[in-house]
């Protein structure tokens, strides 16, 4: 990627432990990485101006949820545009939040393989 | 000749010897002869009996025998005895004439033929006897129609009371048909019972109340009347006038005992032995109450409220058919509202265990997803051989890590594996005495860490002996479980731990000052997979209080709860001292009470007892 911005991806995930070794390891790759504890937090850094490649979102979070998120994202035209890839532990959530919304997801615990193949999908 | 065949005749003639001599010439005949010497005395002969013939005598001093003729026939009695006249007067055709005039059949001239006057009479006495047979026929007939009339009048009403009966029989059962369908229409039973008092007016009531018992004990009323507009006025005197629970009768008393209740007439008497005042018997006047029953909803033998009938307007009175047909519909709607009960919880149950599935799939793989970053990032290092940008440091730090969720992991299996213990009633306990303080001062330590995090500062107020009968490492569990939820949901706001002897048992209070639990939730908080607040923003699996419950419960003692909103919450854990020691099982069936999958089967209140 010499030459070119990073591409920039925003990791939505209130665990700090998987946030951070997310972000390292996005980092090691060559990504520029921002993190937010919840959907609330995510959504203001957007409204502020934050212009991410890519979403990585987890749902179940306190304050907001990545399904209030969404919808919220969806419902903005300046912020529906940005892809998001849902990264959650409940397959239950994942298809309930599927059929609503035209996002891909990647399933808890995630190999870091797929993780950089569909990031590099999305990043191109 | 047979006494029946003996006839009256009445000689009539003013001098005996004459008398005499007709007596002579007809005694042959063998019948009564009356002899009257005068027409009064005639008269009053006539009066008393009835006569085949009367001989008549013209002339006579007094009435004459023409005068006497017309009285006789004058009367409706004797209007149709034949008389004949006898007279020894001349045969000018003006004086028969006259005497065919009032009536007589025949004339006799005197001196009389013996042969002829017999034979004469014998013709009328014959005459007589074939009128009375006729009549008497006549009379059996009229007996006989009569009777059978009166038996046709029974047989037709016996077949209009069938035609009834059959036509109330296919009207109930019709009535039952509609209840049925519109009871299977819905799952919410209170749709359900209101079509029930809609449906019974006016079929079966002028109006009808449904009353049903609420899981708190109070009772809630659905009413159908007659006149919409007399549904708020029932509703209001039944609000001033709540039905009282001390009396022999009523809805209370159907509840209490089970048994329908049936006043087939509503007097005056009755509604003063049921007003509480002078103004409530007055409102009960002027419904103009004439017939009432009261029946149970019973639904595998569990009373669930009452329905009453009531007419007024229609002046219908009750029977023991109509109770029956009550009844009948009272069982029906009961099975349908228990229907909707039993839909209504098993939704509620599969609604708590997805909701649970989506919690467990996520409390248990966050910390897998963490504990597989940290091991991936580690190899992917390893891999990249000797240009590892990881310095030992960070190596050390991530290995911590991924230990630390490891612990977090088996903290979350042991707690899954508890509950599938308690399930199958197959906890060991090692019971031996225990000083609950020391139990607390060790747990305490453990959270020395989390509570500086979170800021909260952790207060202990214990006896120093606090002896109780327990599992050393499963009270570690309660307390463990009780000071994480302390801390969780405590704010970051100061946490006390207090244990007291009274009495029989040990006492330990834990107080948070966060944000408390909602009184609609108090009750559901120690029942596997609830909790009451949303897994979005507490992790954890919400079992820990279940488990707490399960093991306070098996050691014989008691776990209350209070808490206000926004105020934070006190759980008080009441422990029996020592008296006895050995091994304690679990209880399968007391554990299997709080077990939230069979909620599927069983009623709220039993799970929750």
């Amino acid at each position: 990627m010499a030459g070119q911005v990073a591409p920039n991806i925003l990791i939505v995930e209130d665990e700090f432990l998987i946030r951070d070794a997310l972000t390292e390891f996005l980092e090691e790759e060559g990504y520029r990485v921002v993190g937010a504890a919840n959907g609330q937090e995510a959504l203001n850094m957007l409204r502020k101006g934050l212009v991410p490649d890519l979403i990585l979102l987890d749902l179940m979070m306190p304050v907001m949820s990545g399904m209030q998120f969404l919808d919220e994202q969806q419902a903005d035209s300046r912020l529906a545009s940005i892809p998001v890839v849902l990264l959650s532990a409940d397959r239950n959530s994942q298809e309930k939040v599927l059929s609503s919304a035209p996002v891909e997801y990647l399933e808890k615990p995630v190999r870091l393989t797929d993780l950089l193949d569909t990031v590099e999908r999305y990043c191109q | 000749m047979t006494s029946e065949d003996i006839v009256n005749i009445l000689l009539v003639d003013d001098r005996t010897e004459n008398l005499l001599a007709l007596e002579s010439i007809l005694g042959d005949l063998g019948h009564r002869l009356v002899m009257a010497h005068s027409g009064v005395e005639a008269l009053k002969f006539l009066l008393q009996q009835e006569f085949a013939v009367i001989l008549l005598d013209v002339q006579m001093p007094g009435l004459d025998g023409f005068e006497t003729a017309e009285l006789i026939r004058g009367r409706e009695r004797s209007q149709h005895t034949p008389i004949i006249f006898l007279t020894a007067l001349d045969r000018s055709d003006a004086r028969v004439f006259k005497g065919y005039s009032v009536g007589a059949v025949d004339f006799l001239f005197k001196p009389f033929m013996p042969d002829i006057l017999r034979s004469k009479v014998a013709v009328f006495v014959d005459l007589f006897r074939k009128t009375q047979t006729v009549q008497r026929q006549a009379e059996e007939l009229e007996q006989r129609v009569r009777e059978r009339t009166a038996e046709l009048t029974l047989t037709n009403e016996a077949l209009y009371a069938e035609i009834a009966e059959r036509k109330r029989a296919e009207g109930a059962l019709q009535f039952l048909a509609e209840a049925s369908r519109m009871l299977s229409n819905s799952l919410d039973y209170e749709t359900t019972l209101q079509s029930v008092a809609q449906l019974s007016v006016p079929i079966l009531a002028d109006w009808c109340a449904v009353d049903i018992l609420q899981e708190d004990g109070s009772i809630r009323e659905l009413v159908a009347h007659i006149n919409p507009q007399k549904v708020e006025a029932i509703r209001s005197t039944r609000f001033r006038y709540p039905p009282s629970e001390d009396v022999a009768h009523g809805v209370p008393h159907v509840l209490s005992s089970g048994k329908a209740e049936l006043h087939a007439e509503i007097d005056d008497e009755l509604l003063r032995m049921i007003a509480r005042d002078q103004g409530h018997l007055r409102l009960l006047r002027e419904q103009n109450f004439r017939s009432y029953m009261c029946v149970p909803l019973q639904a595998h033998g569990r009373i669930l409220g009452t329905v009453t009938f009531i007419t007024s307007e229609s002046g219908r009175r009750y029977g023991a058919t109509d109770l029956r047909l009550a009844e009948d519909l009272a069982r029906r709607a009961a099975i349908a509202v228990d229907n909707a009960r039993l839909y209504r919880e098993s939704q509620e149950a599969i609604l708590a265990r997805d909701e649970f599935l989506s919690i467990a799939s996520h409390e248990l793989k966050t910390p897998l997803t963490s504990l597989q970053l940290q091991v991936q990032t580690l190899l992917r290092s390893v891999y990249k051989g000797g240009q590892s940008k990881l310095s030992l440091e960070r190596i050390v730090t991530k290995l911590e890590l991924a230990d630390q969720q490891t612990e977090r992991l088996a903290g979350l299996i042991n707690e899954l594996l508890d509950v599938a213990r308690i399930r199958s009633g197959q906890i060991d306990m090692r019971i031996e005495e225990i000083n609950l303080s020391e139990v607390v001062q060790t747990v305490a330590v453990r959270f020395e860490e989390q509570l500086a995090q979170v800021g909260s500062q952790l207060h202990l107020a214990c006896e120093e002996h606090t002896p109780v009968c327990g599992d050393r490492l499963r009270l570690e569990q309660v307390v463990t479980n009780l000071l994480s939820n302390a801390i969780k949901y405590g704010s970051g706001n100061p946490i006390a731990i207090s244990i007291r002897q009274t009495g029989e048992s040990v006492q330990m209070f834990v107080r948070d000052e966060g944000i408390g639990i909602a009184q609609e939730h108090l009750e559901r908080i120690f029942v596997r997979f609830e909790r009451a607040v949303s897994s979005d923003n507490y992790g954890g699996l919400g079992l820990g209080l279940y488990i707490v419950h399960q093991i306070v419960e098996a050691l014989g003692g008691t776990i209350r709860v209070s808490s206000e909103l926004g105020r934070g919450s006190t759980f008080t854990v009441s422990l029996p001292r020592p008296s006895v020691d050995g091994t304690l099982r679990i209880d399968a069936s007391s554990a299997d009470a709080a077990l939230g999958l069979d909620a599927l089967v069983r009623s709220k209140s039993e799970t929750e007892a």
